[in-house]
């Protein structure tokens, strides 16, 4: 049960935007899909869901390709960044519509979100503001009950209180029907607590894909004078390096060595450890 | 690989069915108004309503045009994959189309029916079907001949709408650069080809004949224009992006 993703790439006249990507979303897990700009985020959840087509590998969802797969297809909801809807169907129209199609929509629970976020189901979607238009998409996304739950920068103009609804209400959907979650997001500070495993592109290529513990157990920051961290990195893996004054911080990735007196050493989070490695992958 | 399309087709077809519903009304508020004028008083005045079909199949054409890219996106974000979404669009289209000629036997049958019960015989209502192969001006068609009309309907508008769904999906491939020369070039083509064509000594004339001899010719020509143009239609859509608006 996982979502297979096997040497694939898409090419958009003479842009790469996703290299022979090979990569697995298994079952129930939360997945976070960070990277830049144009990384090819959207461009590899576009392709899960069909929208797109390869220029080349595969997608299978349960072991089907997910290609003309109506099957496949109807596992999979990507909350995306754009409305697909039709601009003049009201918010009301859409639920009946995705009830249509999904006999699991919890039509009940949707409205009691709409409630919940303050969304006004009488509304046309064009007639929406940016932050509900996206509230409108993560509702639909919450009520679809399907396996595997996919969210384009789902937080797109939304406040920080409603912002906080949402990850709170996502956990609790997770904790009471657990179901595969991929999170694309450039708030990683924010939706750090719910990844489990973190996926980050880049480019095009997947350069990190492992669970988020282990990204950020191995990474660690050093500061102190500058003279005594240039000493202690000389044999280390440095992402990044800096200074202010006489004072240096370095973000280190590998086994921490005895530390030398004079020199503090922190965790790094996921954000800081992401920041770090775009940094690295700049410098190459 | 299981095709879901009951919900889709569903969905499509509800979503244009208002659009009809409405185009039908319109058609009948016409009929209505030049009856009046024939009939209220106007010795002289004579009317004519025999554009149903002509007019069913360029409402089709328009919603051949709009239904296709919004159809496509929501079946899409409703886990339909583009080729049942496709399916059922082509069946949902020509339910509709069915419908629509179906009105319109309806509406063309009860007309005549009037008309050669009213004392003033100044309306003219036919179709198609009636003017291509009956030629008879005043004829109340008989059942057999209502359904050959509306199988001559179904199939021009139908192929009409498979043609407007064609021109929705070209503009929806190219790029700017050649919408621009596409756009340009087509009503130059439209000149052009024929001008060309009759310079070739080509004569259309004995296609016109061979259709003419009878109403299943017509519509075989019509099927075979939707069944082309619809795999076209196919072609355009299978690797195409499926963004929104």
């Amino acid at each position: 049960m996982s979502i297979e993703i096997k040497n694939l790439t898409k090419n958009f006249g003479d842009t790469c935007a996703l290299d022979d990507v090979t990569l697995s979303f298994g079952e129930n897990k939360i997945f976070g899909l960070l990277g830049n700009n144009g990384a090819g985020k959207s461009t590899l959840l576009g392709i899960v869901t069909d929208r797109l087509y390869p220029t080349s590998g595969t997608v299978e969802v349960d072991g089907e390709n997910v290609t003309n797969n109506d099957t496949a297809l109807s596992k999979v909801f990507l909350v995306a960044e754009q409305n697909m809807f039709p601009e003049d169907m009201s918010v009301k129209k859409a639920f009946n519509t995705a009830q249509l199609f999904y006999p699991d929509f919890d039509r009940a629970y949707a409205e009691k979100l709409s409630a919940k976020f303050g969304l006004n189901t009488k509304k046309k979607i064009k007639a929406l503001s940016t932050g509900y238009s996206s509230i409108f998409r993560l509702i639909l996304g919450l009520s679809v009950n399907t396996p595997y739950l996919l969210f384009d920068e789902p937080v797109l103009g939304l406040d920080a209180q409603h912002r906080d609804m949402f990850y709170r209400l996502l956990m609790e959907k997770y904790a009471e029907k657990p179901c595969t979650i991929i999170v694309s997001t450039h708030l990683i500070a924010e939706a750090a607590e719910l990844i489990e495993h973190t996926v980050i592109i880049r480019d095009g290529r997947i350069i990190r894909d492992c669970p988020s513990s282990d990204l950020t157990a191995n990474v660690y920051s050093v500061s102190g004078p500058g003279m005594l961290v240039d000493a202690y990195l000389s044999d280390k893996h440095v992402l990044t390096v800096n200074t202010l004054g006489g004072l240096k911080t370095a973000c280190v990735e590998g086994g921490t060595a005895a530390l030398p007196e004079g020199l503090v050493l922190s965790r790094v989070n996921l954000q800081d450890y992401f920041i770090s490695l775009m940094e690295e992958e700049d410098r190459k | 690989m299981k095709m879901h399309l009951k919900s889709a087709f569903r969905y499509q077809f509800k979503s244009a069915l208002k659009s009809a519903i409405i185009f039908c009304l319109i058609m009948l508020a016409i009929l209505a108004v030049f009856s009046i004028l024939a009939v209220g008083g106007y010795e002289e005045s004579r009317a004519t309503f025999v554009g149903y079909g002509f007019s069913a199949a360029i409402f089709m054409f328009v919603i051949g045009i709009v239904s296709i890219r919004s159809d496509l996106r929501l079946c899409l974000q409703l886990g339909i994959s583009r080729r049942s979404a496709f399916v059922s669009e082509i069946f949902a289209l020509l339910a509709l189309s069915a419908a629509l000629a179906v009105v319109g036997e309806l509406i063309t049958g009860a007309a005549q029916a009037a008309v050669l019960t009213a004392p003033s015989k100044h309306v003219f209502v036919g179709d198609l079907y009636q003017m291509m192969y009956l030629q008879n001006g005043f004829l109340q068609l008989g059942f057999f001949q209502h359904i050959l009309s509306a199988l001559c309907n179904i199939g021009l508008i139908w192929a009409t709408c498979l043609f407007g769904m064609f021109f929705s999906l070209m503009f929806w491939r190219l790029n700017k650069a050649w919408t621009v020369i596409v756009a340009i070039s087509i009503p130059i083509l439209l000149n052009v080809v024929p001008w060309l064509l009759a310079k070739a000594g080509f004569d259309p004339a004995p296609f016109f004949t061979w259709m003419l001899r009878s109403p299943f010719f017509y519509i075989l020509t019509c099927l075979v224009i939707a069944v082309f143009i619809g795999v076209i239609n196919w072609l355009l859509l299978r690797r195409a992006n499926i963004k929104a608006v």
